[in-house]
């Protein structure tokens, strides 16, 4: 099989197994703390990675992902706080586990199902994005813009409860995309006279000013000095045969739609983990448990987060299209390595594809050994106050933006696009939306202008293709489901 | 500040900065329009973005002003919001005092010493502050160790 005929001597050097090892530690912590998360981890390391080799750089931050997808349990189960917006539904049945019967029995499910969702997630990946880039050879520059459409059309329309706001946010990120001397021309466009700005802005300022330091505001609203409490003796506890396999049904249906959800754009792990819960829980012979510590309301949402993130690997490799915020990032480390995402790269760029699809799964592998070994450590992290975290992650963001282009101008705009975004994020603007835009815009851009000067400015030529006219289909399609749900929740919550 | 007021007045800066980001596209762009062929230029697409972010903040401003619910007439309230001030104030001295001085690890130390002691204002000034400095002065030896001497990156 041509999936299987990699030389997997360049995945397992030690550059790459130390940058998997040292991801995941930094996504388990950053997980597992309630309120920093996966994405602010992958942020802060994305400035590490351009010193270090495309393959091992992609790599650590796919670890971070993975890890971080798992960290964000541990909160959740120890504290009843997840730590991650996907370990949401994992508290229900975590936490009274936890607090019930065993605190690590909690945590062995919660990582054994995540490994499981893992490898489930990456054995998609694997076998899903060769067959789609080959199709995605068929299109050209109007299907590539109608493409990066439906991915914005989808993240705006399925990342927050007003969709206006969404769609503000998506035209912000494209803008903010658009700044910088033009590809085409070599015009500088909204640079407003800023030397540091003719690259465009800065990613990584643009990043951890959207993400860390807007939440790091938010974190100091939340309260400073908290100090959780949880139940610390008991971490290190083992399953037997018997409980894995009456986990078995769960963990393959949080695995399945993990996965399924991660691939479509904009869903991601979130809505994934609350999906599987409720299917799960449809298909368990005994629904009633769930919500008192069940161990099948556990796997399934846990499986099911860790399966989205190989999903959304998935457009992203084969299309070019970043399905989450996390995968955003990981893209911005590839365009930062002069790496085109989309079809073409697996021709251009064989061993990194191949790598990334086989170093998947050994990341997942390193999430359960670490997670085995180091959980009750990570644990630990959670009694650090918020007075200790949002100083030393300040300097950090500091640290992070400096390192990626040693300019001033980065820090300074990083901090004002943390304070605006602490207000827009208070107003229901979708922050996701805003990095997705902003890293699909050259893309998007690019194949608008030369679909548009291929055919001397009209528009037809959007219609023109039979994948175009299906493309253009499944955007009113998306469209009109959305106007029709905001319909009926209107009428819902009207009076009779 | 009510919560209308707020959405109101963010509305209005996302309109003129659509407004500014246009005058701003088309002045830098406007000899490279008349080369462009089929005049799709480079101010082509960020006008369709400014058109767009105009259009859809007149409606999230026009929705504000109609809503009739009570959570926007609310007041907005931030819990220690002092703290949030102190934090940028001093993340803001920090940095033009590390661009100007060109001092990195100073810098670093007096940032978190004083961030740390402010958060834990609380447990007494004197307390607070000497963890801070503690916290502080082992973070930046960190620091200093990681990136300074074995990824050797110069700041």
């Amino acid at each position: 099989m041509e999936t299987l005929g990699h030389d997997l001597i360049n995945l397992f050097t030690i550059t790459n197994m130390l940058c998997i090892l040292l991801g995941t530690l930094v996504g388990m912590v950053f997980g597992a703390l309630p309120g920093l998360g996966t994405v602010i981890a992958v942020a802060l390391l994305l400035p590490v990675t351009f010193t270090l080799p495309p393959l091992a750089g992609i790599l650590m931050l796919l670890a971070t992902y993975q890890a971080g997808e798992y960290g964000g349990s541990i909160s959740a189960i120890l504290l009843g706080v997840p730590g991650t917006p996907q370990a949401a539904a994992t508290v229900i049945d975590g936490h009274p586990m936890a607090m019930n019967d065993s605190p690590g029995k909690a945590l062995s499910y919660s990582l054994l199902s995540s490994s499981v969702g893992g490898i489930f997630g990456g054995l998609v990946l694997i076998f899903v994005s060769v067959p789609l880039a080959k199709f995605a050879l068929n299109f050209g520059s109007p299907e590539y813009f109608l493409l990066g459409v439906i991915g914005l059309l989808t993240v705006a329309l399925l990342s927050g409860r007003d969709k206006i706001k969404s769609m503000i946010s998506v035209v912000l990120g494209l803008m903010a995309g658009t700044v910088g001397v033009d590809a085409l021309t070599g015009v500088d466009r909204a640079t407003f006279g800023q030397p540091e700005l003719m690259d465009g802005i800065n990613l990584v300022a643009l990043l951890v000013g959207i993400f860390a330091i807007s939440e790091l505001l938010s974190m100091i609203s939340k309260g400073l000095n908290i100090s959780y409490v949880a139940d610390y003796d008991r971490l290190k506890t083992g399953l037997t045969i018997e409980e894995m396999k009456g986990v078995a049904k769960p963990t393959m249906i949080g695995s399945l739609i993990g996965a399924g959800t991660g691939i479509l754009p904009g869903i991601g792990g979130g809505a994934a983990c609350w999906f599987a819960y409720a299917v799960a829980s449809k298909f368990s012979k005994n629904p009633g448990a769930f919500g008192r510590g069940s161990a099948e309301g556990i796997t399934a949402p846990e499986s099911s987060n860790n399966a989205s993130a190989g999903g959304a690997l998935v457009p992203f490799l084969a299309l070019g299209i970043p399905g989450s915020a996390a995968v955003a990032i990981i893209m911005g480390a590839f365009v930062m390595h002069g790496i085109q995402p989309g079809p073409g790269v697996f021709a251009a760029e064989r061993d990194l594809v191949y790598g990334i699809f086989y170093g998947f799964i050994v990341t997942t592998v390193a999430m359960y050994l670490v997670g085995r070994l180091l959980t009750p450590m990570f644990a630990r992290v959670l009694v650090v106050p918020n007075s200790f975290l949002v100083a030393i992650v300040l300097v950090l963001c500091l640290i992070g933006i400096y390192a990626s282009k040693a300019a001033f101008f980065d820090l300074w705009l990083a901090l004002a696009i943390g304070v605006l975004f602490y207000i827009l994020k208070r107003l229901e603007y979708s922050v996701s939306s805003v990095i997705i835009a902003y890293v699909l815009a050259p893309i998007i851009e690019e194949n608008f202008r030369r679909s548009l000067n291929l055919s001397n400015g009209s528009y037809d030529i959007f219609v023109s293709g039979p994948y175009s006219i299906l493309l253009v289909m499944m955007i009113f399609g998306a469209l009109t489901a959305s106007i029709h749900g905001g319909i009926k929740r209107r009428q819902n919550l009207e009076p009779y | 500040m009510t919560w209308r007021s707020l959405n109101i007045l963010i509305s209005t800066v996302l309109v003129l900065g659509g407004a500014s980001y246009a005058v701003a596209i088309n002045r830098s762009a406007s000899d490279a329009i008349f080369f462009s062929s089929a005049g799709i230029g480079p101010a082509y697409f960020p006008n369709i973005l400014a058109v767009l972010l105009v259009a859809l903040s007149v409606i999230t401003l026009v929705k504000n002003l109609r809503d009739p619910s009570p959570e926007l007439a609310s007041k907005v309230t931030t819990v220690n919001s002092i703290y949030i001030v102190a934090t940028l104030v001093l993340a803001a001295a920090a940095i033009a005092a590390w661009q100007f001085t060109g001092y990195f690890y100073p810098v670093v130390f007096i940032l978190l010493a004083l961030l740390i002691a402010i958060f834990r204002a609380e447990f007494g000034a004197m307390r607070s502050l000497g963890v801070g400095v503690v916290t502080s002065a082992a973070t930046t030896l960190f620091i200093y160790a990681l990136f300074g001497r074995i990824l050797q990156i110069s700041f």
